[in-house]
């Protein structure tokens, strides 16, 4: 008798857990995509920052800034901390994000990654803010790439922080 | 299912891949492409332009040197500050010798073209002023060159010279003076030049850098000959 019980319960289970299943691997997936997202803009930001490490020592015949003076912002004492130019240290943090976000991805569903993606990219994020404040209102001109990589930087901290505060899903 | 997913991973893996390797190869390749939008002047290969740079001295002088050089190259700053003044005093002041002041910022000196653009503004105040102002960044390379505020000891140097701050900050901030140092340096390019000083007399290299007494010589030969 109990064990008809259980197969009816089973039974009347099933398609809800798959439908619970289903759910959890959508959100699952959908997760992925964000954080995957967030993996493009770290090879941007990669990109960006190595164009100002090479416009910064001028390895090239022409650079292309079309808003403001990236030559001036990028020859100020601001374009460097402790004697290395940012635009080293952004390559070096673009990367680092890089490689985190591509563990993520392929480990959505773990959120201590996430945390880490996210602490990893917010002291990114304050030392860029601090540069552009630094363009407006110390050097009074800015730097078109730099504005770009800010706004890389703000897209990652931001997407880690919200990606990573979505609660898991199910186990199933 | 596994192996679906694992698919997946790498093709994400490859597609960041394929981003960052299109991404580099654009930067490197449009980095070497000289200079944005239609260049204002020609730039011919193997012929000197002599209408860009900074020209001092008579138009009809027998004789025309043209130098390319970087604020930052050592030897460009020994031949500004040991041979040009002589070559001045001797030749350019007394009309046999028209000499052409053209940039060429070297990569791996990237102070360069900052101080190239801030120099060449102050043409607009005064020549004079840019003449001394030129010899003066150049003289005192060791103190400015390659350090952090390079930038506030050119302006010095300036205000030392006499020339109005704030009309050089407006002209450098606007960033007046970049195309032509583009085009000075495309033409460099355009002539072989692989190295500062590069030193032309009357359309033919002499040198790197060349010693007074070898430019003195070199000139009154020229001169003797009638300018040839």
């Amino acid at each position: 008798m109990a064990a008809n019980k259980r197969t009816a319960g089973d039974a009347a289970a099933g398609p809800e857990q798959a439908a619970d299943q289903a759910s959890a691997a959508a959100a699952l997936a959908r997760r992925q995509g964000q954080i995957r997202l967030l993996a493009l803009f770290s090879a941007a930001g990669i990109l960006v920052a190595t164009y100002l490490i090479m416009l910064q020592w001028q390895l090239g015949n022409s650079f292309y800034c079309p808003i403001g003076n990236c030559v001036l912002v990028n020859n100020t004492r601001y374009a460097y901390l402790f004697g290395i130019p940012v635009s080293v240290i952004g390559l070096g943090g673009y990367i680092v994000l890089l490689v985190l976000t591509m563990l993520w991805q392929a480990q959505p569903d773990r959120r201590r990654l996430g945390l880490l993606v996210a602490l990893t990219a917010t002291p990114g994020w304050l030392f860029s803010a601090y540069l552009t404040w630094a363009e407006f209102f110390a050097i009074e001109a800015v730097c078109f790439w730099c504005l770009v990589s800010f706004a890389v930087i703000t897209a990652i901290t931001a997407g880690a922080w919200l990606i990573w505060r979505q609660p898991s899903a199910p186990q199933t | 299912m596994a192996k679906q997913k694992g698919k997946t991973d790498n093709r994400f893996t490859y597609i960041i891949g394929a981003v960052l390797v299109v991404g580099i190869g654009l930067i490197v390749l449009l980095s070497r492409l000289s200079g944005g939008g239609a260049p204002p002047v020609s730039v011919t290969e193997g012929e000197i332009n002599t209408a860009t740079g900074f020209a001092i001295g008579s138009a009809d002088a027998p004789i025309t040197i043209v130098e390319w050089s970087d604020y930052q190259c050592p030897y460009c700053a020994q031949a500004a500050t040991e041979a040009f003044p002589q070559l001045r005093e001797k030749y350019i002041d007394t009309g046999q010798v028209r000499y052409i002041a053209k940039d060429f910022p070297l990569s791996g000196h990237p102070q360069s073209n900052p101080v190239a653009e801030y120099v060449n503004c102050a043409i607009n105040q005064d020549e004079e002023m840019y003449w001394a102002l030129r010899e003066l960044v150049f003289g005192r390379q060791r103190e400015w060159s390659g350090t952090r505020n390079f930038l506030d000891r050119i302006r010095a140097y300036a205000a030392e010279v006499g020339l109005d701050g704030d009309a050089m900050e407006s002209c450098f901030r606007a960033a007046t003076m970049r195309e032509q140092i583009q085009v000075t340096r495309r033409e460099g390019l355009a002539m072989n030049i692989t190295g500062t000083p590069a030193l032309f007399v009357n359309g033919q290299q002499v040198g790197g850098y060349v010693p007074w007494e070898t430019l003195d010589a070199m000139l009154a030969e020229a001169l003797a000959d009638g300018g040839e």
